[in-house]
């Protein structure tokens, strides 16, 4: 996970992450380290010491017990525990310390990213309650199960606790994409990939494997892999608490959509239609890169887009970026070919908008469809209106047209050029682009 | 921006095939990925690889290690079919993700395609083969000439471009 740091959610500007919840923690868990080099420093010379002594002795044959004696009395069990010794609070302070810089570091990283994505959702005293709750059952668990040598190796460090963050971030951000940063420095060391399946391969299948490896097989690299997976499932459930005690519905992404969402009254004149169609439409006016309250929409507005002003079809056009068109084609496309047949306007400000990969893409869903062949000269015509000034865009238009043209049925590029025509009945009532026949849902779910 | 080469193929014979051979224009069309852009793609895909492969590793120790602990204990059989899992999974991420999508996974991510310099297609299997696994590892490994290559090179390929008839293309469109 070090290689791969998820930075943010994809989110709006206005509801990204802030910087100080993860500098706060990182400056909390810098002065714990500082103030216990000493505790530290003291115990390293302490081992050091035990090691000479059982050189010099080594054929002793109580010099097990005699170790275990020695570890039993170190200086870092003070603050630190221990299979053998061990207390609630120095599990609580175990999340704050850390055995070298190197150790440290690494998890000064972890700690920034961990509380600055959670805090996205959540606010820093729940982050908190994450990291030292999630990362003290973590070490707890780690403490019960070790099966080291001696009972009395301290248990530190905050990976328990920075996985409890992202167990939580999972599980708020499931279905949603993130942000990572591989640590080259460009903005195009940032990149997004959907969190449920890339974010368990990267944070936790390998943890996984490696406590597996840890618990069954005594394999110990001086990681705590337990209380990485531990942590991640007491994020995780905790998580899923709060949502569920919040009454947090799937479909929403960020605390602004939630708290929209949970200030909304039912109108008077409620209509199964129109009123859920605003309702998304506020939302994604919050939240645009909200791509499951856009399907949610756009299954609407294509089985009731006659019912829709001007005004909607316009905005709910400007909802589909090149990165939904790219992930949803079918529905983006089938909101599209539904507009074109009813004659609705299509959105300049879209065309304009819109970088000609997604046309092709919205084009290639619609050459597949017998019924989408007229949508699909439409679609073109009006993206090459849309485009005047740009010569590029022109000439590859023309020679895609022509080549269309030599393709197509003869009945389906006269009718594709009749302009402005009232009369819908020559056109398909609905396109056969997989949600013809499907009742359309309401917004009560 | 690339400069726009007319190719010279067969007529279009089916509207799916008039907008595969507009695509293919399109992406001739297209800017011509930066080297710094595909020292990124390559970053990135080490990375997953050591995802990957520590995975497959980490899954050999234990299912095939048992009571043992070391990897030199495993049995030869075991290691054997982890192995061959392994290569197999390579060959899928690089050469079978480039011949079916355009690129490996860190490529497409960037927003990078490898396509034919002349049609705009994407490079057959073959191609593929011949291109990642044989004159990619010539060009890096003799004193990385192959890397050096893209300093005579007007449009920035590389040897393994060269000689496999191959560009990378950047589409703004798809980052």
């Amino acid at each position: 996970m070090i290689l791969l740091v998820p930075v943010r959610p994809e989110v709006p500007k206005a509801h990204r992450p802030r910087l100080w919840p993860g500098l706060l923690l990182v400056l909390i868990t810098s002065l714990a380290f500082i103030e216990i080099l000493p505790i530290i420093r003291h115990d390293t010379d302490y081992i050091q010491g035990i090691k000479a002594v059982t050189k010099t002795q080594i054929h002793n044959e109580d010099i097990s017990k005699r170790v275990n004696d020695y570890l039993s009395l170190r200086p870092l069990l003070k603050i630190a525990p221990a299979k053998g010794d061990w207390d609630l609070t120095r599990v609580l302070f175990a999340n704050f310390i850390h055995g070298n810089v190197g150790h440290l570091m690494l998890n000064l990283v972890g700690i920034f990213a961990g509380a600055r994505i959670c805090t996205t959702f959540v606010p820093f005293f729940i982050t908190l309650c994450f990291f030292i709750v999630g990362g003290s059952l973590g070490l707890l668990v780690s403490l019960q199960l070790s099966s080291a040598t001696s009972s009395f190796i301290p248990h530190v460090g905050a990976s328990g606790g920075i996985f409890a963050m992202m167990g939580a971030f999972y599980v708020y951000n499931f279905h949603y994409r993130t942000k990572y940063f591989f640590w080259f420095p460009s903005k195009h060391g940032l990149f997004s990939l959907s969190t449920n399946w890339f974010f368990f391969f990267d944070a936790i299948l390998l943890e996984l494997l490696l406590s597996g490896s840890q618990l069954f097989l005594n394999h110990v690299d001086g990681v705590d892999h337990v209380a990485h997976v531990v942590g991640f499932g007491v994020g995780a459930t905790m998580a899923i608490l709060l949502r569920a005690i919040q009454g947090w519905p799937a479909f929403l992404q960020t605390r602004g959509e939630f708290f929209y969402w949970s200030k909304i009254e039912r109108p008077k004149n409620y209509d199964p239609v129109m009123t859920p169609i605003e309702t998304w439409m506020g939302l994604l006016r919050i939240n645009p890169f909200n791509d499951l309250l856009k399907i949610k929409l756009l299954r609407l507005a294509v089985a009731h887009c006659s019912r829709l002003s001007d005004r909607q079809v316009d905005e709910i056009f400007r909802f589909l970026s090149p990165t939904f068109i790219k992930l949803h084609t079918p529905t983006a496309t089938a909101f599209v070919a539904v507009a074109i047949l009813k004659n609705r306007i299509v959105s300049k400000e879209w065309l304009a908008g819109t970088p000609y990969d997604s046309v092709i893409r919205i084009a290639k869903q619609l050459g597949g469809q017998p019924d989408g062949v007229v949508v699909l000269f439409r679609v073109m015509q009006e993206y090459k209106k849309a485009h005047p000034d740009n010569p590029s865009i022109q000439r590859k238009l023309e020679l895609l047209l022509a080549k269309l043209e030599g393709v197509m049925p003869q009945s389906a590029h006269s009718t594709a050029e009749e302009p402005g025509t009232d009369d819908v009945s020559k056109f398909p009532r609905e396109p056969s682009l997989g949600l013809s026949g499907k009742k359309a849902r309401t917004g009560s779910e | 921006m690339g400069h726009y080469v007319k190719n010279k193929k067969r007529r279009s014979r089916s509207i799916q095939q008039a907008l595969e051979d507009a695509e293919h224009d399109h992406h001739l069309d297209s800017q011509d990925a930066e080297f710094y852009m595909r020292v990124a793609a390559f970053l990135l895909d080490s990375i997953f690889l050591f995802l990957i492969s520590s995975t497959v590793y980490h899954s050999m120790f234990i299912f095939g290690a048992a009571e043992k602990t070391t990897v030199r204990q495993i049995s030869p059989l075991v290691a054997s079919v982890f192995l061959s899992v392994y290569a197999t999974i390579l060959f899928l991420y690089i050469c079978w993700s480039t011949n079916r999508f355009g690129g490996t996974a860190a490529k497409l991510l960037l927003g990078l395609r490898v396509i034919d310099c002349n049609t705009g297609e994407k490079l057959g299997l073959t191609r593929v083969i011949l291109r990642e696994l044989v004159w990619k590892p010539i060009g890096i490994l003799v004193g990385a000439i192959g890397l050096w290559w893209t300093v005579f090179e007007r449009d920035g390929r590389t040897m393994h471009d060269v000689l496999s008839q191959s560009v990378v293309k950047r589409l703004d469109g798809d980052a």
